[in-house]
């Protein structure tokens, strides 16, 4: 029905990023290096402030890295694209378009509108809001409007979709719901994810691998694969394994979440 | 949903046995009200004997008869479904009012002469001007709405490109900024002594000034509207793979609109005033014009007609520009009803 991604192996290279900060430099990230497989999907985990964020941004091309690169299929990222979609944490739809007109919106951007208007129906569908083409996002619920952020982000079969606590403000039910309906989408196109959240329970059973993350300094600190069949149990015996093997991780990362100073 | 309705309205709405609505006698009184004050203002119109001089007393009879006739119509329409009825309900206690101050004002003026003549005709009279003066007043409006229409498209066109530059590129704005300040705030009306010089001819200076005093507001409020507009739709339009272009006229300027039509109403309202003024100082045409011109022989009657048709014309332009923000805004909440 829909499209398999071609591609999609990002490979990040001794990234770093600082930002100024009134004369004092703050490290959101620094110096990470990491291999994504094409059609992977990579959860991102760690600490508030440890530079999750800022990653996301630097692989799609809205900001760039102050030092390392970032390579997808071989070539350096540096301006955002259509192939490297990202959900916000907020679904940030346009309030002025109906949900259609969202979910149109990167067909319409990229000129290619007219031709492809049924794959606007056909993700909103993906995403069960069929039937609320019409409707406005105020007239939507968190959950309805997450799942809308995410058919606009599809609609332009990105060959990576970056994905920034997008069920992060949702409730546990709503929630496992979008899991289910992520894991759907992902095995279907095979699109390149990267998920960042603060649920452990969420990274085990979405990801082939889970990334922890630390803050100061703000880099990778352990790379846990997992290797549960799917569809995965959220109980089984294993999975209870990864989820305190990554428990431990990071409570042995340093408390304080603060960014590093250097002055 | 009948239910609801008792709850919400005054209006008392019970299923007769015949499954049919019944009405109480508050609200058929409530509705009967107008057409009682119209058939009375009738009586007094035609029973009274008339104080003051008028021409067009037969006619202004007819008239209360035709907005009797077209009353009592609507009643009948309203009582044929149930939303036409509410509406009827809510509006007849202020049309009631209308009703009742026009004809107290006739029985002041022509049928009592308490008021001093000139300055307060009584309504026939004023009828008198708009019936006798029907072609000067109508040639008059059309030359206002040509002067108001081309002045006010012209100030919001670029006022909505000088606030859209201004709200994009930081250098626009470094070289624009200091003149908006400055000649912003000056109503358009001050300049008149110098336009009438500069322009060939008083239409064009006229046209100038609306121009300005449209373009004030409308490039402040499209400015300030581009310029706050939250960046994360930019980037998430970016990640999606729009160009500036699109940035530019499919997310800023749809996303600023709201703070633009205020931009708009508001240069409507200056255009009004600029129109007006201009038309009684310089130009020898329009409902400002005319007005003047009535105000030396001391016909103010005829001042009080001319009000009269501004006070429709402009407060149908105004509904319209809600209505066409309505129309574009159906996304947002809450909006304001005109
Ligand atoms: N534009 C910026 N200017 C200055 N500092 C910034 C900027 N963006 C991020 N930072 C800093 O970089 C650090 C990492 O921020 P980032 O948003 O990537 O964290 P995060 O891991 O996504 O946190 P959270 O889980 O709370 O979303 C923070 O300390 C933040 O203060
Ligand atoms: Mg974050």
């Amino acid at each position: 029905m829909v499209t398999r991604a071609q591609g999609g192996r990002i490979v990040i290279q001794d990234v770093s990023r600082t930002f100024e900060d009134r004369g004092s430099q703050v490290v959101a990230l620094g110096n990470v290096n990491l291999d994504i497989e094409p059609g992977e999907f990579i959860s991102l985990i760690g600490p508030s402030g440890c530079g999750k964020s800022t990653l996301l941004r630097l692989v799609t091309g809205l900001d760039r890295p102050s030092s390392g690169e970032i390579r997808l299929d071989g070539e350096v990222v540096r301006d955002s694209h259509y192939s490297r979609g990202l959900v916000f944490q907020d679904p940030t739809l346009f309030p002025w378009k109906s949900i259609w007109g969202n979910v149109a919106t990167g067909l319409e951007a990229r000129g290619v509108l007219k031709e492809r208007k049924g794959e606007v129906d056909k993700f909103l569908e993906l995403v069960g809001l069929k039937g609320f083409e019409r409707a406005y996002p105020h007239q939507l619920s968190g959950g309805m409007a997450q799942r809308a952020a995410l058919a606009r982000a599809l609609v332009n079969h990105p060959k990576v979709l970056l994905l920034d606590e997008p069920l992060g403000a949702l409730d546990a039910f709503t929630r496992m719901n979008l899991q289910d309906e992520i894991l759907r989408i992902w095995q279907e196109r095979r699109t390149t994810m990267i998920f960042v959240t603060h649920d452990i329970d969420e990274a085990v059973y979405l990801s082939d691998r889970v990334v922890i993350m630390t803050p100061r300094p703000a880099k990778i600190k352990e790379i846990v694969k997992i290797d549960l069949p799917r569809p995965r149990a959220r109980n089984g015996g294993t999975f209870f394994e990864y989820r305190s093997r990554i428990l431990e991780s990071l409570q042995l990362a340093p408390e304080a979440v603060q960014p590093e100073y250097i002055v | 949903m009948l239910r609801t309705m008792e709850l919400t309205r005054p209006v008392k709405l019970s299923a007769a046995p015949g499954g049919r609505t019944a009405l109480s006698a508050a609200s058929v009184a409530v509705i009967l009200l107008p057409a009682a004050l119209l058939a009375l203002a009738l009586t007094a119109h035609e029973v009274l004997p008339n104080k003051q001089p008028v021409l067009h007393s037969a006619q202004y009879g007819y008239l209360l008869i035709v907005l009797f006739g077209a009353y009592a119509l609507w009643a009948i329409f309203a009582f044929a479904s149930e939303g036409a009825f509410r509406r009827l309900r809510t509006q007849a206690p202020i049309t009631a009012l209308i009703i009742g101050i026009v004809g107290v004002w006739e029985l002041l003026t022509l049928k009592l002469d308490s008021l001093p003549l000139p300055y307060f005709p009584s309504p026939v009279k004023i009828a008198d001007a708009l019936i006798d003066d029907r072609e000067k007043l109508l040639i008059c409006t059309l030359y206002s709405l040509r002067l108001l229409f081309l002045g006010y498209l012209i100030g919001a066109f670029f006022g909505l490109v000088t606030g859209l530059l201004m709200g994009w590129y930081k250098q626009f704005q470094y070289w624009i900024n200091p003149f908006l300040r400055f000649i912003g705030p000056i109503p358009a009306t001050a300049w008149i002594p110098v336009v009438l010089l500069v322009f060939p001819s008083s239409f064009t200076a006229s046209l100038f000034l609306i121009a300005l005093g449209t373009w004030f507001p409308v490039a402040v409020m499209t400015w300030s509207g581009i310029a706050g507009v939250n960046k994360s739709f930019f980037e998430v339009a970016k990640t999606l793979g729009a160009s500036e272009r699109y940035l530019v006229f499919k997310v800023a300027f749809p996303a600023a609109f709201p703070l633009v039509f205020i931009g708009l109403f508001m240069g409507l309202g200056t255009s009004f005033v600029t129109l007006v003024v201009a038309e009684m100082l310089g130009v020898k045409a329009g409902l400002g014009f005319y007005i003047t011109w009535a105000q030396g022989w001391a016909e103010y009657y005829k001042v009080y007609a001319a009000l009269l048709i501004m006070a429709v014309l402009f407060s149908t332009i105004m509904t319209l520009l809600f209505k066409a923000r309505d129309r574009v805004l159906i996304w947002q909440k809450g909006l304001i009803k005109w």
